[in-house]
């Protein structure tokens, strides 16, 4: 029974949701004005809330228009509950004057059509007199047109392998949109095109009274046969251009108090068409000539123009068998493109690798500029040479070939001759696929010494055995110091002084503990002799009683122990010795030579 | 003959046996076996160290077998421990040219040529040289007794130590090359994020060289070289030029 009740909610529940949710759809339109002037547009919306809306589809209404817009979707959640709401808008409007009926437009929700109510829309005539469309024109070139012609007009001819500058342009309707879908390309094989630029110039230009946008590249046509030919360059473009032939609805001015009125409004409403068509350039006829035989150097390469020896850099020490890097540039105008690089002279010194080379632009179509050619040669016999770059090229002005050589450069080249390539002695045959790729350089024959990638720098901090080099280099300073104190007379003085003293002083010593009176006192004195001499500056032998009885004054402990000891010195009989007193009188003066 | 066979072939083995990786290289490349040759070649790095010679073979042996990547890093280590090696430039730039990659100048970038012409390890020779100068002529300023003598020293270790300063300043620059790294393997993405799942940037060919920046998971933050394309490439699928 539970079971049963239970079965029986959750039914009622689900066809409760059900019919809520089918019920909850709603779809409301609104018309912002009911009544505006010709030409101009209302904003017609068609809001669904509630579920999932198809696009509708409004019935068609004799001269009424209506545009669509665009969808806008938004979902709102209030209080836990999620609803989607779409809205459809369109504008409406008509260039007839006159009273119109939106009629109920049907909108499928979820499955289910729901029918909005018609709106009334009332156009009137303003005035503006402009509710004629405008005739569509024929014009032949209304998508534009193309031209191609040399940069110098009154050339007719031209040689093969040259490359004549060319201008092209394109003349495009000024109320045009436009997007290039090609490249600019020869319409036929006889010419080629070379160094078209990537962007065109833009400018305004009147041709047959008409005013056009003007695209121009610069660039270069080559030949590819000799004989009577047409240039013709087509590129493909996507043009849109304005649709003259359904009327078109602007925004409506309407109050002319609200600010935001300017600020908000469409702006015109112009509608496009697009075409995707082939510009093309009317026949250019140019007279194509082959290069002549006659006169042709062995050494030409193709290059056509004018052409001359800019720079060049050839080291001036060689050593056989070693390649070294050669570099030059050539400059002038013409086409680089077929210009190989000129050859080391005299050519059978050197074995050269195809190196790198580089040509920068000194014009729009790179018709001049300058080539920049780096190989690396390897000089095959040792001596000393006279060389330079030799070039030879045709010279369509004077229509005939020229050869020019560079500047020459004395070179020295050491080692012994090179072994020419033989037949390998061996077995081995030599690597086939090396000899397939021309222009490599062959394998190195011996191993070097290992090196390091950073090396110490990586590993080493530079820093740190900066700040240990400027340490040692502050010892220096102290070193010297400490040398010259070493060497300093006074200071060696003082110190010899110092020892002789304090050995005066030990003997002194030994003679008490020997109990040698008469020595003790010729010690004793010796040292205060000493001491006494360094302040005077006299010999220290030579100090007399009488001296320092005069120096020090006859009261002086020091006179008092010079005169006992002459006593000691020179008597004739011995005394009895009382060395505790001699010893005290010795400090006494000793003392009183310091202080 | 067959003592006579038995004997030639020991002899061989004996010779192979004892002979350096760097000539057993050789002999393979002049067979044309260029996988064994690279095997030698790169058993020669190992157990002789890295060596500029050993650095070009290597790099000619993979452009033999098409192995781009590995051919542009060869050579690029070959230039980064002898920048003027002319063979390994001339086959490098050839190499580029054929790939259609750009040519990349990679060492001391925004710097003057000549700093490039010479090789980090020779910027720190300069650097100890230049240090040890320094402390001689220092030490013979303050302890010579000439006056002209003391003078000459004085100048001569400013100069050291001008020379000492600007050595230090170049590898400091040149610090940068330690990040540089080829991309060995063909057509990786440039991503804009370290996931498999990102999108790509653009593609970086097999010899690409980029700098690179920070890692995270099995992703490397890399600039294109020349240019300024950044993005996220696998760490797997590159390899630095300076090996540490």
């Amino acid at each position: 029974m539970v079971e049963i009740a239970r079965h029986w909610w959750a039914r009622s529940l689900l066809a409760a949701w059900l019919i809520l949710s089918a019920h909850g759809a709603e779809v409301r339109v609104t018309l912002d004005a009911n009544r505006i002037a010709t030409g101009e547009a209302a904003n017609f919306t068609i809001q669904v809330s509630g579920g999932r809306a198809e696009q509708p589809v409004i019935a068609a209404v004799p001269n009424l228009i209506v545009d669509f817009q665009g969808k806008n979707q938004m979902i709102s959640i209030v209080n836990g509950v999620t609803t989607q709401i779409v809205s459809f808008s369109y504008t409406v409007g008509s260039q007839v004057a006159g009273e119109y009926t939106i009629p109920p437009v049907v909108v499928k929700v979820d499955g289910q059509e729901l029918q909005t109510k018609p709106q009334q829309l009332v156009v009137f005539d303003d005035g503006s007199g402009k509710t004629t469309p405008d005739a569509p024109t024929e014009d032949p070139n209304r998508f534009g047109t193309m031209s191609v012609e040399l940069a110098i007009p009154e050339r007719t001819e031209i040689y093969l392998g040259e490359i004549a500058p060319v201008r092209i342009q394109a003349f495009l309707p000024m109320d045009a949109q436009i997007q290039l879908r090609s490249i600019i390309q020869p319409e036929n094989g006889a010419f080629t095109l070379h160094n078209v630029s990537d962007q065109p110039q833009q400018s305004v230009e009147v041709k047959d009274g008409k005013q056009y946008r003007t695209l121009t590249w610069f660039g270069g046509i080559s030949a590819t046969k000799a004989g009577t030919q047409s240039v013709n360059l087509s590129v493909k473009a996507m043009v849109a251009l304005p649709d003259r032939s359904k009327p078109v609805l602007r925004p409506r001015l309407g109050d002319p108090n609200d600010p935001f009125r300017h600020a908000f409004g469409r702006g015109a409403q112009v509608r496009y068409t697009e075409n995707d068509v082939t510009l093309r350039s009317a026949d250019m006829p140019l007279t194509v000539r082959a290069l002549p035989e006659e006169g042709k150097p062995a050494n030409f390469s193709g290059a056509v123009g004018e052409f001359a020896f800019d720079a060049l850099e050839i080291p001036a020490q060689w050593k056989t068998g070693e390649p070294q890097r050669v570099a030059l540039r050539i400059k002038g105008s013409g086409n680089f493109a077929t210009m190989k690089a000129p050859e080391l002279s005299p050519a059978d010194l050197w074995k050269w690798y195809p190196g790198q080379d580089q040509f920068t632009p000194g014009d729009i179509a790179s018709f001049s500029g300058s080539k920049v050619f780096q190989y690396n040669a390897i000089a095959r016999r040792n001596g000393e040479y006279d060389v330079a770059f030799a070039l030879s090229y045709f010279d369509p002005k004077q229509a005939k070939y020229l050869t020019i050589a560079s500047d020459g450069k004395r070179v020295s080249i050491s080692g012994d001759a090179m072994q020419e390539e033989k037949a390998p002695t061996t077995e081995v045959a030599a690597p086939a696929s090396m000899e397939e790729t021309p222009g490599l350089m062959p394998l190195r024959k011996r191993n070097d010494r290992a090196a390091f990638f950073a090396g110490f720098a990586g590993r080493v901090n530079p820093f740190l055995l900066g700040g240990i080099a400027l340490f040692f280099s502050a010892l220096a300073p102290a070193a010297a110091w400490w040398r010259r104190r070493l060497q300093d007379p006074l200071l060696r003085e003082r110190q010899q002084r110092k020892k002789d003293i304090a050995q005066a002083l030990a003997e002194a010593q030994q003679h008490v503990r020997a109990e040698s009176a008469a020595l003790y006192w010729e010690s004793a004195r010796r040292a205060l002799q000493i001491q006494l001499a360094a302040q005077w500056r006299v010999k220290a032998h030579a100090i007399s009683l009488h001296d320092v009885a005069k120096n020090c004054g006859a009261d002086s402990p020091v006179t008092a122990f010079f005169r006992e000891a002459d006593r000691w010195s020179y008597a004739s009989t011995a005394q009895e010795a009382d060395w505790s007193r001699w010893q005290s009188l010795h400090q006494q003066a000793l003392q009183s030579i310091d202080s | 003959m067959k003592a006579f066979l038995i004997l030639w072939f020991a002899l061989t083995l004996l010779a192979q046996a004892g002979a350096p990786p760097f000539v057993l290289a050789q002999w393979s490349a002049e067979k044309g076996d260029w996988e064994q040759a690279i095997s030698s070649y790169s058993a020669a790095l190992q157990y002789e160290g890295p060596s500029a010679s050993v650095y070009y073979n290597l790099g000619f042996c993979h452009q033999q077998t098409g192995d781009a990547g590995r051919a542009v890093l060869a050579y690029e280590r070959c230039l980064a421990l002898s920048p003027r090696a002319a063979d390994a430039q001339n086959n490098l730039t050839m190499l580029r040219k054929e790939l259609s990659l750009p040519d990349a100048k990679i060492r001391a970038r925004d710097l003057p040529a000549w700093i490039a012409w010479i090789s980090r390890d020779e910027w720190f020779l300069v650097f100890l040289t230049a240090s040890v100068l320094l402390v001689a002529l220092f030490w013979c300023a303050w302890l010579s007794s000439r006056r002209n003598a003391r003078f000459l020293c004085f100048a001569a270790s400013a100069f050291a130590c001008t020379v000492m300063a600007g050595s230090a300043w170049v590898m400091k620059q040149r610090e940068s090359e330690d990040l540089l790294a080829v991309v060995l393997a063909a057509d990786q993405s440039l991503q804009l994020s370290p996931f498999p799942t990102s999108e790509k940037v653009t593609s970086c060919p097999a010899g690409s060289v980029v700098s690179l920046e920070q890692e995270h998971g099995d992703y490397v933050f890399a600039e294109l070289t020349p240019g300024n394309t950044r993005g996220w490439l696998r760490k797997d699928s590159l390899e630095k030029i300076a090996p540490r």
